[in-house]
């Protein structure tokens, strides 16, 4: 394959689901970065331009939400957040949208539905 | 009078004549045995010794007063206190040290004894009864108390463990399912038909334990009062419709039909759409797990009885009657044994039956073995009266569990006073949709809300605030509204503070009782 269709980051404290979202991705002809901590991929998202983050919400070092609000108010707001979370109370959905966030999947998700949200919003960038 | 155990009474004189007199009175009662004694140290002494049903004390004696036996008498022990004509000071002070009567000693003393001693003896008894009664209320009481603060601490450490739980199964099983996944697709190398078939089964059954999660957790919700439902005006017949194209391809994968069958007049009802929404979803769900291949399913809807009833209908194998009644009850599956292959959690019915009583409605099931099953449910049509009253109620659901307080606003716009504004009834719809817009901004929290009331004109507020607070926002949006309206629209408003344990159509006749004119204080341009 010739050059990948866009570069992703992978966020999540849980080396597996950054794995299996990994291969996912990389078997749709994505590039992946991943990060296992919220400081972590701050800083990735800062240095390395990702055009989406698939990011999850409950992490020891600086969560999903504390992410968001990092990134937007250091102007890489641009970067569209999927957040892929264990999280499936009503409060947390609604305050990721307040927070800009652009797709909520809640964990175990589906895979398609995953790689759906992820080109929209590579065609919303493009 | 019956027959008592003797009860002794000690008299306390040091005066030889009252002590024969007293003597001779109680005689005449002969279930009193009388003992005497001539100063406080012998009373004190005899006190020690036995029990007395009552002590009457002269006041003075030869080393000290009849009171200082008072503090010595044990508490089933009644008093009475002997003082001399005039001194009724003393016998004042001994009422309030705990005495039971007094008596004077004067010429009728020796005829008033036995009454004295007996009425001082009843009384004492009661006292005694009554404070015993008091003490095991008061304790059962403590009990009660303790217990229920025990009970919530329970329900809270129940709910917390199961959302816990619920967040902690899902990394495991997201992780699983998605390893699985990627193998059934073939990312981690070629796999044969046979394989993939078996990973298909584990992926189902990652979904059918996704879904009990899901289930457990909103039957904790349901159960724990803190489902919310937001019951609004609703076209029943869309949501029926959403869901029939939602559920056609699963139907499909079984050579099932299923049908839609609504009556294409139905009128609006109150209710959640997502939670009624799941109702349904519950009961396709079962319908399509359930009956056969090539069955035939039906989803109607119509009206009957001044209610809205949905029913889904198929003609599978039926329902016997005695396991119609437990199927609403939770871990319940008929199938388990009268069928293969049907895959539920034995919540969704336990579920739907919850929901549909939050929304005041009824949910039944009418098979017949052989010849199919139908279930039913109802929702109430929609009226503002209802809408109201549901607005209040589904909020109250949710402030007794925070403790908030709630408060609702009416404002009231006298359509005549905006003449221009009201004219048709298209102007009047979109005045009446941008006031609700101007009020809804003046809200400061996301669950705060503005109904339209269009037959009464009326704007009705509730806002999760104390009375003071309450009256701010009313005052804002009132002043809000004015400002849109204009200086000639006459306007009344009333606001009242809302708890729970009273019926919400109270309160609102309450507000609307109270509904008084407000001047729309627009820099004085208007005169009153």
């Amino acid at each position: 394959m010739g050059k990948e269709r866009g570069r992703i980051l992978v966020v999540d404290d849980e080396p597996e689901i950054v794995k299996t979202v990994g291969l996912r991705l990389k078997a749709s002809g994505y590039e992946v970065l991943t990060a296992g901590d919220g400081i972590q991929a701050t800083s990735i998202a800062m240095h390395d331009h990702p055009d989406v983050i698939i990011l999850d919400i409950g992490m020891p070092a600086g969560d999903g939400h504390l992410v968001a609000k990092r990134l937007r108010d250091s102007g890489k707001s641009m970067i569209p957040i999927i957040f892929l979370t264990a999280h499936t109370s009503k409060e947390d959905y609604e305050k990721a949208f307040e927070e800009g966030v652009a797709k909520y999947i809640t964990k175990p998700f589906r895979p398609e539905e995953l790689l759906a949200a992820v080109e929209e919003l590579m065609e919303r960038c493009a | 009078m019956n027959a008592q155990k003797p009860l002794s009474i000690l008299i306390v004189d040091d005066d030889p004549d009252h002590v024969f007199l007293a003597r001779a009175a109680l005689q005449r009662a002969p279930h009193w045995v009388v003992e005497t004694a001539g100063t406080v140290a012998a009373a004190k002494e005899k006190l020690r010794e036995a029990a007395y049903g009552a002590v009457v004390a002269d006041f003075r004696l030869p080393d000290g007063e009849g009171l200082d036996l008072i503090d010595s008498v044990p508490p089933d022990t009644a008093v009475v206190v002997m003082t001399a004509q005039g001194n009724e000071r003393v016998a004042v002070e001994a009422m309030q040290r705990g005495a039971y009567d007094y008596l004077i000693k004067d010429i009728s003393f020796p005829e008033l004894l036995p009454d004295v001693i007996q009425k001082a003896l009843n009384r004492h008894r009661s006292r005694i009864e009554g404070a015993r009664q008091q003490a095991t209320v008061r304790k059962e009481n403590r009990k009660l108390v303790q217990a229920n603060q025990k009970l919530k601490e329970l329900d809270a450490a129940k709910s917390e463990f199961l959302s816990t739980a619920s967040h902690e199964l899902r990394t495991p099983l997201t992780i699983i399912r998605e390893f699985i996944s990627i193998m059934r697709d073939g990312l981690a190398g070629p796999i044969s038909d046979d394989q993939r078939e078996c990973l298909d089964s584990a992926l189902g059954n990652c979904d059918r334990l996704e879904t009990l999660i899901n289930d457990i957790l909103d039957l904790q919700k349901i159960e724990s009062g803190r489902l919310r439902i937001r019951r609004r005006r609703s076209d029943v017949s869309s949501l029926l419709r959403q869901c029939y194209h939602d559920f056609l391809p699963r139907f499909a994968t079984r050579q099932q039909t299923l049908e839609l069958d609504v009556d294409p007049s139905l009128p609006p009802a109150l209710c959640d759409e997502d939670k009624i929404g799941q109702v349904l979803i519950n009961l396709l769900g079962n319908a399509n797990k359930y009956a056969p291949n090539g069955a035939r399913v039906v989803l109607s809807a119509q009206t009957r009885g001044g209610r809205l009833v949905v029913s889904v209908e198929d003609d599978g194998p039926g329902i016997p009657a005695e396991d119609q009644v437990q199927v609403f009850e939770k871990f319940v599956q008929l199938n388990r044994q009268h069928g293969k292959g049907a895959k539920g959690t034995g919540l969704g019915l336990a579920i739907a039956k919850n929901i549909v009583e939050l929304h005041e409605g009824d949910i039944w099931l009418q098979s017949t073995l052989g010849a199919g099953s139908t279930f039913y449910f109802t929702l109430p049509l929609f009226t503002e009266d209802r809408a109201v009253e549901a607005l209040v109620r589904d909020r109250l659901l949710i402030t007794e569990v925070s403790g908030a307080e709630l408060t609702v606003t009416l404002v009231k716009i006298d359509p005549e006073s905006a003449a221009a504004t009201f004219a048709d009834p298209e102007a009047r719809r979109q005045t009446l949709e941008h006031l609700q817009s101007i009020a809804t901004a003046q809200l400061r929290r996301r669950e705060d809300e503005v109904f339209v009331a269009d037959s009464e004109t009326m704007l009705i507020i509730i806002t999760e605030s104390d009375a003071s607070e309450g009256e701010a926002i009313a005052e804002r949006v009132t002043r809000a509204v004015g400002e849109t309206l204009g200086v000639r629209a006459r306007l009344r408003q009333a606001t009242v503070t809302v708890s729970s344990g009273i019926d919400p159509r109270d309160w609102i006749a309450a507000a609307r009782e109270r509904l008084s004119p407000v001047e729309v204080a627009l820099a004085g341009e208007r005169s009153a």
